[in-house]
């Protein structure tokens, strides 16, 4: 009796049940007919599967031949084995399949973490360490606060937003783990899989079309290429972030999502009834659950975007104006929560963060409201290096602005059907507001499409499934089909562009590992480049100078003059740390990638440099191997 | 028998024993990262968020997840700050927390039954 009482937050509107899906198709039919509706129902059931099974045996089988050293500026698409291809298509195609004839959701959801699986897992199998720079790095803020257990606010940005990382020291303390390293490599699969859950819940909250909420998961996951999900502070405040927009969408709206009627005031000569019409919104509904259920899920909610505070400088940021807006519009019960969050930011940023904005103020303060130059920094300055890297850079804007075409159909399409997503066009365009903050270092508008990729995957599914219905049309998904086969051969080109940079071998680490157990307490590192596994221990005992970063820096184009003062700078660069005696030149093959694919650089110019360094009498090797190499400056007595 | 509604906590109940056991009695088993890990990113918040029954399991698990993540991520924030720093207090205190509320669900599920006609 209690339990019929208690109101609850399921949810979820009337199922639309697929033609025969539901088992009953043969009720009161002749035996052959029903014969023939279970043999529709085994087919529909496993050929999707076969084809998603088959792809990922290909992927699999295909694995082993990837030759991480054949790439290409234009990156992992360079080197995958064609039944890798094959696969993205089979999965694809099951995927599809599904959707049409038989959406039931564990199905479904075996094709979404199939194309998840190859399209985040690639990576982590075939490349021997953990890729990206900014990994290595994070590991070791993370051995940091292991070790010394205090907070120095003035050693970089990282230590005035430290949540993640101690967080992440608590949990390898405990599991007993010495490092994060081997997590990292497999945290881009682990996140893209727990995004998956939240978005799946933002979606159901507001629609119970089972396509449209699958199709939207399936396109957000082939969609997310701006590889945010690396073990991050970001993507960690992303699995926040989206958590909390899915519990005040699923247990705070205010509105229903039935559609309005849309009759009425089509006349041309009546422009003010049309306009009514199209402002129509949904009846409002009761509140959701118990008062008790209501006050721990606002108290939830605080916990959660708290978290986010102290650790990430944008994600609060996002969230505030999420939040803000909802309210704002009265889509959302939860109406103190803006200044909740209000308060809990501008706390943090005056107490806590006050070293790194005492120091940085001109540069924070000087983005804010200057919205020409971040979009600026964030699109025009990312559209440089060779010829390979711009046709990565022009995918990246290619699929991010086809997408946001193609959603601002399906909002025309949803509209035009009645239906009022007033929440998901505000939280598509909510982050936007981000723009006038900072250019965060030129990745402001990829951040924008992060946080909007939810909402903007959801139109982009209602261009395909606008309103629920039994069966589905072929040109529907044939659609959908032609767009997920793009923006899977996009995502590759997009997410893995970098890869020839992203990427480190075992002897690239091996180098850098040499010089943590070897150099002293405030040693220098000297590279030509930032990109290399570096920092991942003893992170607040060395410092790094990019030598390709200095005024005197310039472009190396294999003359004699060029390349003397090419070793000139990294000699001077070395002589900055105690006569060069606490100075180790660390170059690596992915330094050198990196120089080649953003800064024009000819591949012979760097060639002479590093011959002309080995050669020189004024350094000598003291590590090397196939892919990196230490020297110290001669006049440098042994640390 | 035990009810199906009994399953959550005691399986809560279990993976805190387990996790505790193997930080404490068994430190070099290859099990302890990723017992821990369950524990840590699942059983608190999960312990939690059964109190009040949203049943919705979906929902449940999404705020079970992001509540031991934010509380976790507070708290060690808090203690480093506070120059408290001691991960295996804060991993007793989480596993109490998860314990004590487990506990407490476990309890009130003869009472609900007993209170049907």
């Amino acid at each position: 009796m209690a339990r019929s009482r208690r109101q609850t937050f399921r949810l979820g509107g009337p199922r639309i049940v697929p033609p025969g899906g539901d088992g009953l198709a043969a009720v009161g039919v002749g035996p052959q007919a029903a014969g023939a509706a279970r043999l529709r129902d085994l087919l529909t059931l496993s050929v999707p599967l076969a084809l998603t099974a088959t792809g990922l045996v290909l992927w699999m089988l295909a694995l082993p031949e990837v030759d991480l050293r054949g790439m290409t500026d234009i990156g992992l698409v360079s080197v995958l084995p064609a039944q890798v291809f094959v696969a993205l298509g089979l999965v694809t195609a099951g995927f599809v399949a599904s959707l049409h004839f038989r959406p039931v959701a564990p199905l479904l959801l075996v094709h979404v973490l199939a194309i998840v699986l190859i399209l985040f897992g690639t990576t982590s199998i075939v490349e021997p360490t953990p890729h990206m720079s900014a990994t290595w790095r994070h590991a070791g803020i993370v051995d940091y606060f292991g070790r010394v257990h205090h907070v120095n606010a003035r050693i970089d940005a990282y230590f005035n937003w430290p949540g993640f990382f101690i967080f992440s020291a608590f949990v390898a303390n405990v599991a007993g783990a010495t490092s994060t390293i081997e997590f990292a490599r497999w945290a881009p699969l682990l996140y893209d899989i727990a995004f998956l859950l939240p978005v799946f819940l933002i979606v159901r909250a507001v629609v119970a079309d089972r396509r449209l909420v699958w199709a939207t998961a399936w396109l957000f996951s082939i969609a997310n290429w701006v590889a945010q999900d690396y073990f991050s502070p970001q993507a960690t405040t992303y699995l926040l972030y989206l958590v909390a927009l899915a519990v005040l969408l699923s247990c705070f709206a205010t509105r229903a999502s039935t559609p309005v009627a849309v009759t009425g005031g089509t006349g041309a000569e009546n422009v003010s009834a049309r306009l009514r019409v199209a402002l129509r919104l949904p009846p409002a509904i009761a509140p959701r659950g118990t008062p008790a259920q209501r006050i721990f899920l606002v108290l939830a909610l605080i916990v959660v975007i708290g978290a986010t505070v102290p650790t990430h400088q944008l994600t609060p940021f996002a969230l505030l104006a999420a939040v803000t807006g909802l309210v704002a519009v009265r889509a959302c019960r939860a109406r103190g929560l803006p200044l909740v969050v209000l308060v809990m930011i501008a706390a943090w940023v005056v107490f806590m963060a006050v070293a790194f904005l005492s120091g940085h103020f001109g540069s924070v303060a000087g983005s804010v409201g200057k919205v020409d130059q971040n979009v600026s920094s964030s699109l025009g300055g990312r559209l440089h290096g060779s010829y390979d890297h711009l046709i990565v850079a022009v995918t990246r804007v290619a699929v991010t602005g086809g997408l946001w075409l193609l959603a601002i159909a399906g909002l025309a399409r949803r509209l035009r059907r009645g239906y009022r997503d007033l929440s998901f066009f505000l939280l598509a365009f909510a982050p936007f507001l981000l723009i006038g903050l900072q250019s965060y270092g030129g990745e402001i508008l990829l951040r924008i499409y992060l946080f909007a990729l939810p909402f903007i995957a959801f139109f982009v599914a209602a261009l395909f499934f606008a309103t629920p219905r039994a069966t589905v049309s072929w040109r529907a998904s044939l659609g959908l089909a032609l767009v997920s086969t793009l923006l899977v051969l996009g995502f590759l080109v997009s997410r893995y562009g970098n890869e020839r940079t992203d990427y480190f071998t075992k002897g690239e680490v091996g180098a850098v590992a040499y010089v943590n157990r070897v150099a002293p307490d405030g040693a220098l590192m000297v590279s030509l480049s930032r990109d290399y596994p570096r920092k991942f221990e003893r992170y607040e005992q060395f410092r790094s100078v990019f030598v390709s970063e200095l005024p005197s820096w310039s472009r190396l184009d294999g003359s004699g003059a060029r390349l003397r003062a090419a070793v000139g700078n990294v000699r001077r660069a070395m002589l900055q740390n105690r006569d060069g005696r606490g100075s180790y030149l660390v170059v690596t093959r992915s330094q050198i990638a990196y120089l080649e694919t953003f800064s024009d650089v000819q591949p012979r110019a760097l060639e002479l440099l590093i011959r002309r360094l080995q050669r020189s009498p004024q350094f000598r090797t003291v590590y090397e191997n196939r892919d990196a190499f230490v020297m110290r400056l001669r006049t440098a007595r042994p640390a | 028998m035990i009810r199906r509604r009994a399953l959550g906590p005691i399986g809560i109940i279990v993976v805190a024993v387990a996790a505790t056991l193997l930080v404490f009695a068994a430190p070099g088993s290859t099990a302890r990262p990723y017992v821990v890990l369950v524990f840590a990113l699942v059983c608190p918040g999960m312990a939690v968020v059964r109190l009040f029954r949203i049943d919705e399991l979906l929902l449940e698990l999404a705020v079970a997840i992001a509540l031991s993540i934010g509380a976790e991520l507070l708290l060690s924030t808090a203690m480093l700050y506070l120059g408290l720093w001691s991960p295996e207090t804060l991993f007793v205190a989480l596993v109490c927390v998860a314990i004590g509320c487990a506990a407490v669900e476990v309890t009130r599920i003869p009472q609900q039954t007993e209170a049907r006609p």
